[in-house]
């Protein structure tokens, strides 16, 4: 069990994605194609792309809830795959639908969860109480999740997923479902994550909101990265009142 | 092996887990009861345990557990495994600092584990119910022969469950297949084989050949292995007209050797298959 202050022994922090893909069946197209990305410590990259474009998918497969068909993906130098232990200590997921079992209350949740990362009940509880005042929840923790509204859920899975202060974080669709206050907490909190040397991927359709944030956006399409624009290729598409959109419109081949 | 062992724990202090081991423990104990209860005559001097006594409350047992077992593993095996796989609560989990193997393989043995406390504890609980009617208790070798016997047909259970939920995608369909299989091979599995041996096998009832395609049968369904054993442990057949007559259980298939193979293949054939389907498809 890895202690959850004790975190990495790898040198090199960061995500790092090489040649992934991923076929859900042998007939038709990768669901993720040869994408090659890396995320270095405190920067935030936004991964733009429609529906179905594949962001989940690789996503998904960075957090190790699927397996990749091939290519390779390390979490501070462990593998997802052949290191999946070490992989996952330093990582923070939030779901775009987030899912907890639904009898359960959050801090039963939080201090099982905590079991994982070595921390007792005690600890569990105390670092559970302060991320769930910091999202807003610590009314309501004598509801089970089932009561929760959408929003609430995906704020009790930013308090799971920081629940061992993890160096990485894999953000899915995270402001949808959220309130005007939540996506405020959010933007904030993935800045002071920044801050702190965090690594992490922002997956999102709202471009509004990565063109503001993300230090660099990679463009993903029919399982494919087309592009990655860095801050000076960002600032110079919405120079002269330019949209981030439009250019995201014409790198993918679609006259919308 | 720490988060396997914190999840295995976990698992095993369910609370559906605990009542599943009370219901094996209270079933027995209405077995018990009605050997030695009320219902029962009370001779002034204990009875001596004689060879046919031991067969009829061996299939008593037998009876009992080959209706409780798989309706409990199956149970068991949907809501620790099946419905949080199938629902996405699981994904939750396996972010965290653990893998799929490890989070699988502790929770069919945690599962497992109940239904071996529950079945230990439940054949002891009729030993002392025999013991105070009978001169003696039960042979030693036989309730454990019975306690692995419906080990192996409870792991079964719990394994194939374990596997459906990674060959359908919700829980309905998870729940339901469950339930047709309990339905073909336990409570109909009497009548599809009888119809099986003499409708497409042309075999009479009664004769060698007949027993030994019943056999053949109760090998390649875990909630009838369980016969199989008590027909090995106690040389009694349990089929139709055998019953209470001593018969060479070899001459039937039902070697030390065929039962444990048998037993090994059902305890680890499903898990394993259940484990290579989350690799290769997940």
């Amino acid at each position: 069990m890895i202690k959850y202050a004790q975190r990495s022994t790898f040198a090199l922090p960061m995500i790092e994605i090489r040649n992934l893909i991923k076929r859900y069946s042998g007939k038709g197209p990768a669901a993720v194609d040869d994408l090659t990305l890396t995320i270095n410590n405190g920067e935030i990259v936004g991964f733009a792309g429609l529906n179905g474009a594949g962001k989940t998918t690789t996503i998904r497969a960075c957090t190790g809830i699927i397996y990749p068909t091939s290519g390779t993906i390390l979490i501070d130098g462990a593998d997802v795959v052949s290191q999946k232990t070490a992989a996952s200590s330093s990582v923070g997921w939030v779901p775009e639908l987030p899912n907890f079992e639904p009898n359960a209350k959050p801090m039963q949740l939080l201090k099982y969860y905590g079991g994982f990362y070595g921390m007792n009940s005690e600890e569990s509880r105390t670092r559970g109480m302060t991320l769930l005042e910091a999202t807003g929840l610590s009314g309501d923790t004598n509801k089970k999740l089932r009561n929760y509204s959408q929003g609430m859920k995906k704020r009790f899975s930013l308090a799971a997923s920081m629940l061992n202060d993890p160096r990485n974080y894999f953000f899915d669709e995270t402001l949808n479902g959220l309130d005007p206050e939540g996506i405020r907490y959010v933007r904030k909190l993935v800045t002071e994550l920044k801050s702190r040397g965090r690594a992490i991927l922002l997956s999102s359709h709202i471009l509004n909101e990565l063109e503001t944030l993300a230090d660099r956006i990679a463009i993903i399409h029919r399982g494919k990265l087309v592009e990655v624009l860095n801050r000076e290729k960002i600032d110079a598409v919405m120079q002269n009142g330019g949209r981030l959109e439009d250019h995201f419109f014409s790198i993918i081949g679609l006259n919308v | 092996m720490q988060n396997f062992i914190y999840e295995m724990q976990r698992t095993f202090r369910s609370k559906l887990v605990i009542v599943m081991m009370i219901i094996i423990i209270l079933a027995s104990s209405l077995v018990a009861y009605g050997i030695t209860g009320p219902g029962s005559p009370k001779p002034v001097i204990k009875p001596s345990m004689t060879h046919a006594a031991q067969a009829v409350i061996f299939n008593i047992m037998n009876a009992v557990f080959l209706f409780l077992i798989p309706v409990l593993a199956i149970f068991e095996g949907y809501i620790i495994y099946g419905k949080d796989r199938t629902n996405g609560v699981l994904e939750s989990v396996v972010t965290r600092p653990t893998t799929k193997g490890q989070i699988l393989f502790s929770r069919f043995f945690a599962c497992a584990a109940s239904i071996f406390i529950g079945l230990l504890l439940s054949t002891l609980i009729i030993d002392a119910g025999v013991a105070s009617y009978y001169a003696t208790g039960l042979p030693l070798s036989m309730m454990l022969a019975l306690i692995a016997a419906y080990l192996v047909a409870g792991a079964a259970f719990i394994g194939l469950v374990f596997l459906l939920s990674h060959l359908v995608k919700s829980q309905t369909s998870v729940l339901g297949l469950a339930i047709t299989i309990f339905l073909v091979m336990v409570i109909f599995w009497d009548t599809i084989t009888f119809l099986i041996l003499i409708l497409a096998l042309k075999l009479s009832p009664g004769t060698i050949g007949f027993g030994k395609a019943e056999v053949i049968l109760s090998f390649i369904n875990p909630a009838y292995f369980g016969s199989n054993v008590v027909l090995y442990a106690t040389d009694v057949s349990l089929f139709g007209g055998f019953f209470g007559t001593g018969i060479n259980p070899a001459a039937y298939g039902v070697t030390l050797t065929s039962l444990v193979a048998v037993g090994i293949a059902w305890m680890a054939l499903p898990i394993l298959s259940a484990y290579a389907m989350a690799k290769k498809f997940d």
